[in-house]
């Protein structure tokens, strides 16, 4: 077999891609916003947090939301497999991207008022999808502001989804959308955090849009399933990414061995969904 | 009248209170509707939001409001077309838009992410944005970070409070030995230093027990995970020869953690600092732990010059340690730490002493020449089971100590005194805490054992008058011997009931102490034992049991903690020689009232009250004469001392970190009663210490503050602080009573400016005063006293990336009524030049060639003028490389 058809092979079994499609886009993004998104994945440990870089990608119609850090990934794999880089390169290049990367990209179609969640979990199973009414949160708006990359916000709070959040949203920018799936406020949020400090979402950078961004993303095969069925499955792959993968594909065998080289059962990692809801 | 007040009245209630509904459409030029559209309504002159309402796909939109306004506005704004504002009339009303059209730009705006950043109690510092070239390892990079000191021994405190523990990564590797990490991790490895407020390092307690003390983390970048780092660096100097050396290497994966070192150097680092035990915020309750050295005998030494101590410090010093931890397939973890510290330090220097006395003045100089031979080992091991349901945590210590001291001393004549004092000690802590039927569970247990041999020599033989019937003799030996043994075990249990906690702790401690002493002279090489008055046998036994009750109450983050103690001693204490046995219990009652309230989320007061009743040392009971250095005896043949001590405590804290503000202010007042006091009565130089029976007491009271604001723009951190101290103490010298009242004043300010891309600025500039008086007959005699200054600028130029140029100076200024004034002025230069992989340090220290440096300090009723030699001019050419 062509090393690099096995390398990608490989990697695919890695790397969850999704692909964002420039060709086929409906409507073009007016605002371009990136967040660092801290997330305490275990409840119990204040040492577990991780920090992705998003994007929400706000146009006339639609907003999406996704990480960035695996898009950039997902690009930077492309362009390895291409330049015929051996495979131990590409793990290398890529292991920052993909380690732990959300999947999930959710659009918000404003006019139908719905959320379109795509999500390939696993680069060997389906691509998963499912349409979701927009839930809009009960803001409580408060006096305090603060300044956020230049643009003056107002504090709002809620409780939203089995969490409480105080969130800081941008005055002069017109558009009730935020990152996540935290909507309604009358401007862009620009920071979201739960009191517990477990989630936090901070805006580094905004701008205009560009024309190299599209919004929509294609996935006209994506296999419909219920939320509650997908959030099952991003439960079992957190907490045991091995029974996960043998789901997706059952021809797959994998075995963890310890430094003794005896087989192990790896015990369950912990879970700490932004949804708290039941 | 009456007409017009309703009036009024409806009129404003219905101004203030009346519910209003605004709604309508909002349209394009085009009349098309515009959907998610923001209508807002503003206050006129403000741009707070107070109701809001998003168009629906038909651009409707309908607001409701009950908020008290008179000059509200109605805005309206959609991406692509311009926004639209109209004043708002009180009345419930439709009002429809007609947007225009506008492209909308939105100017790109990057974080320019902010050095400091909060999240809940996690306050996290970016290391790259605090460091400049000239840093090396990441203590360098914490002494910076705004809110946070290390003091000279090496703790660090977090706005005034000493850190409780010290991460790497989430791993807790070194305990309060983390000067081997801030002294050997290098900080380009570092990605953050994390500040956990309010820490509770034991997760069976999170939510359970409140902390008020800070932790630090040690965030690592990928590039310091996993792999193995090694840093070096070889230095030699001038004059002949000169030697710095160090190499250590370290690993920190999620599992596992190791860091070593070894390192050398003669040039005046003392090393030992790097494995010295930090303090750490223990319990109020806990009785002082056993496990330190008690030095009974001591050589006579020349006071700590107040330089940096590298001028002074004339060294040969080793230092070996090892650090490993694990993660075990059950989350345990074990730890090993092992240091070994050989030192061999040499100084020379005399000391002016003069004695202020009731009736008179004694005056003496010594002129000393003091040889110190340290060897320190140290070996901990720890297992640690931190999980929600349990924690175990056991640790083993052992240390041994070889310490050889030797010294000539010239005053009338010359005298040699030379000093053995080895120690050896075992300990165990064991603590285990684990839920038992929605109760907290904890078990403590801990034992030390150690020993401390110690034996002084003096040639020739001194205190001829009570030793030798006046007659000179060669030499005196004193030899003490000290064990100990504790075994302290105990056992709480925890509840929580809504907003009250509350712990029951019960437990017995059990304390031996054995001491022996004995006085040989030698004359004509014959050596003759001193008879029973000049020797000691004791045996001293502490029964001590127990019962606390704690409770604390926190009601929205304010926190009452009382704890009520009681505890019963039973002492029996057995004089071998003249066989008196002495039996006596004491009950004690130590109460301790704490509280702590927040006042929004950046001020915070902490109020304690504590009393505390104590058995004072039993080695103060000695009766038989023991010879504490060459020139002072001591003899005790008194009861038990007994200490009462009423502290009451005051802190305040403020801190903002995202606008770097740091303020803290403390005040503290404490009584202690005695029930013995000690006589010093002096014959020339030499003095005798005797303890008596009789009720006194002694005050004192502290005041201290500290300011820290970093400013991000300019890059600077400033720091100003003060302290306030006053005691009062009674004595007795010579036969009469005296209360010595001291008072000392420091204040020190501190710039760390960084702004220019090639330069760094820092300046230190430290104010001591202290006075001294003596009643009852200060009114015929002064008060002495004795001011400092110091002033130190150290200049950093960054000629390239790869060139830094440095400059120290060092400012110091010493006056006081009725003393010499002194000022001393040293300078260091040096150059720093990397090529490839390797840093290339040349430096000159003490450029202006100062060999002298003289000093004077004040205490209780004696005043010092002390000359130490120091090192003269040194060129050291240094090496520093990664591997």
């Amino acid at each position: 077999m062509d090393i690099n058809k096995l390398s990608f092979l490989v990697l695919l079994l890695l790397f969850p891609y999704f692909n964002i499609n420039a060709q086929n886009k409906t409507d073009a993004s007016v605002y371009l916003c990136k967040y660092t998104f801290e997330w305490q994945r275990d409840t119990s440990n204040i040492f577990s947090k991780t920090y992705e870089r998003m994007s929400l990608e706000i146009g006339k119609e639609s907003s999406t939301f996704y990480s960035y850090d695996h898009f950039l990934g997902y690009q930077n794999f492309l362009a390895d497999v291409k330049a015929k880089k051996g495979l131990d390169y590409i793990r290398m290049s890529s292991y920052r991207y993909y380690k732990q990367s959300e999947t999930e990209i959710i659009i918000h179609n404003f006019e139908t008022k719905q959320f379109k969640v795509i999500d390939k979990l696993a680069a060997s199973g389906p691509v998963y999808c499912y349409s979701d009414s927009v839930e809009v949160p009960k803001w409580q708006l408060a006096k305090d502001t603060l300044t956020i990359l230049n643009h003056l916000c107002q504090m709002a709070t809620t409780t939203f989804k089995g969490r409480d959040y105080i969130a800081w949203f941008a005055t002069d920018i017109p558009v009730s959308v935020g990152p996540w799936e935290y909507t309604g406020l009358p401007g862009l949020i620009l920071r979201i955090h739960d009191k517990k400090g477990q989630i936090s979402f901070d805006a580094t950078e905004i701008g205009s849009g560009t024309a190299s961004h599209a919004v929509e993303i294609e996935y006209p095969d994506c296999v419909h399933v219920e939320k509650s069925k997908l959030h099952e499955l991003k439960k079992l792959k957190a907490e045991n990414r091995i029974a996960f993968e043998k789901m997706q594909n059952p021809n797959l065998t994998i075995t963890v061995t310890n430094s003794a080289g005896e087989i192990v059962q790896p015990p369950n990692k912990p879970y700490n969904p932004i949804d708290l809801s039941k | 009248m009456k007409f017009i007040i309703c009036a009024l009245l409806i009129f404003f209630t219905n101004s203030l209170f009346a519910q209003i509904v605004v709604s309508g459409k909002i349209t394009s030029s085009n009349d098309q509707p515009i959907p998610g559209a923001s209508i807002v309504f503003i206050k006129q002159k403000e741009s707070t939001i107070h109701a809001y309402s998003i168009s629906d796909n038909n651009g409707m939109y309908r607001i409701t409001s009950n908020a008290a306004f008179d000059s509200l506005n109605i805005k309206v704004s959609a991406i692509g077309f311009a926004e639209m504002i109209k004043p708002l009339t009180h009345q419930s009303q439709i009002i429809n838009f007609t947007l225009v059209e506008k492209a909308t730009e939105l100017p790109t705006v990057k974080v320019k992410s902010n050095p400091i950043s909060v999240q809940g109690d996690t306050t996290n510092y970016k290391v790259d944005a605090f460091a400049t070239s000239q840093d090396r390892v990441i203590g360098d990079i914490i002494a910076k970070l705004p809110g946070i000191e290390i003091d000279p021994g090496g703790t660090i405190k977090y706005n005034g409070k000493p850190i409780s523990n010290y991460y790497i990564n989430g791993l807790d590797l070194l305990e309060s030995r983390y000067g081997i990490a801030n002294d050997n991790i290098p900080y380009d490895l570092v990605d953050k230093v994390q500040v956990l407020n309010n820490h509770q390092p034991i997760k069976v307690l999170d939510s359970l027990k409140n902390s008020n003390n800070p932790a630090i983390n040690i965030q690592l970048k990928k590039k310091g995970m996993n792999k193995f780092i090694g840093t070096a660096k070889a230095g030699i100097g001038l004059p002949f020869f000169l030697s710095d050396d160090a190499i250590a290497g370290m690993q920190f994966k999620n599992d596992f953690q190791f860091i070593t070192a070894y390192k050398y150097n003669n040039t005046g680092l003392r090393l030992e600092n790097e494995l010295n035990q930090q303090f750490i915020i223990q319990d109020i309750n806990e009785p002082k732990p056993e496990n330190m050295k008690e030095n009974l005998v001591s050589l006579i030494t020349l006071p700590k010059p107040l330089l940096q101590e590298s001028r002074y410090l004339f060294n040969n010093n080793h230092l070996l340690h090892f650090s490993a931890l694990k993660v075990l397939k059950n989350a345990g973890q074990i730890k090993f730490n092992l240091g070994f510290i050989n030192d061999y330090d040499k100084n020379t220097g005399s000391n002016a002493t003069t004695l202020f006395l009731p009736a008179d003045t004694i005056k003496f100089i010594e002129n000393q020449k003091t040889a110190i031979n340290a060897n320190k080992l140290n070996g901990d091991f720890y297992y640690t089971l931190n999980k929600k349901n349990k924690y175990i945590q056991n640790a083993s210590k052992i240390q041994v100590d070889f310490d050889n001291e030797r010294g000539s001393v010239e005053n009338t004549g010359n005298v040699y005194q030379s000093l053995k004092s080895p120690f050896y000690e075992v300990e165990n802590n064991f603590l285990m805490l684990t839920p038992i039927k929605k109760k907290l569970v904890s078990f403590k247990s801990s034992t030390i054992l150690n020993r401390t041999p110690q034996e002084l020599s003096i040639q020739p033989g001194q205190f001829q008058e009570v030793f030798n019937q006046s007659l000179p003799y060669d030499q005196i030996i004193q030899n003490v011997i000290l064990d100990k043994f504790t075994s302290d075990n105990s056992m709480s249990f925890t509840t929580k009931l809504g907003r009250l906690q509350q712990e029951l702790n019960i437990g017995g401690q059990y304390i031996y102490k054995q001491l022996q002493s004995s006085l040989l002279k030698e004359n004509n090489q014959i050596i003759y034992h001193l008879n029973d008055s000049f020797q000691n046998k004791l045996n001293w036994q502490n029964i001590r049991l127990y019962f606390n009750g704690n409770s604390t109450i926190k009601i929205n983050k304010k926190q009452l903690f009382v704890s009520l103690p009681v505890e019963l001693n039973n002492i029996s204490a057995n004089n071998k020689i003249d066989f008196v046995n002495r039996n006596k219990s004491y009950l004690f009652f130590n109460p301790n009232v704490a509280f702590t309230f927040p006042f929004g989320s950046f001020f915070s007061t902490e109020i304690n009250y504590n009393h505390r009743n104590s058995l004072g040392n039993f080695v103060q009971t000695t009766p038989g004469f023991i010879l504490t250095n060459y020139r002072t005896v001591n003899q005790n043949d008194t009861l038990l001392p007994l200490q009462k001590l009423d502290n009451i405590s005051v802190s305040n804290y403020f801190k903002n970190p995202l606008d770097g503000l740091f303020c803290n202010i403390a005040l503290s007042y404490s009584n202690t009663k005695n029930n013995i006091i000690y006589k010093q009565s002096y014959d020339n130089i030499f003095s005798k210490t005797t303890a008596i029976q009789y009720a006194n007491s002694s005050e004192l009271f502290l005041l201290s503050g500290r300011v820290n604001k970093y400013f991000f723009t300019s890059k600077t951190n400033i720091s100003i602080a003060g302290n306030y101290t006053w005691n009062k103490s009674l004595h007795i010298l010579q036969n009469d009573f005296a209360n010595i009242y001291s008072n000392g004043v420091t204040f020190s300010a501190k710039i760390d400016y960084d702004h220019f891309n090639f330069m760094s600025v820092q300046n230190n500039s430290i104010f001591n005063f202290f006075s001294n008086s003596i009643e009852p007959f200060t009114k015929s005699r002064s008060a002495f006293s004795s001011f400092q200054f110091q002033e130190k600028l150290k200049l950093y130029f960054f000629l390239s990336k790869k060139t830094i140029l440095y400059f120290n100076s060092e400012y110091y200024s010493f006056s006081g009524k009725n003393s010499v004034s002194n000022n001393y002025y040293f300078g260091d230069a040096g150059i720093k030049f990397t090529y490839k992989k390797i840093d290339l340090e040349l430096a000159c220290n003490n450029i202006t060639n100062n060999k002298y440096f003289i000093m004077q300090s004040v205490s209780d009723n004696f005043k010092e003028i002390t000359q130490t030699q120091i090192r003269t001019r040194t060129l050291i050419l240094k090496c520093y490389f990664k591997f």
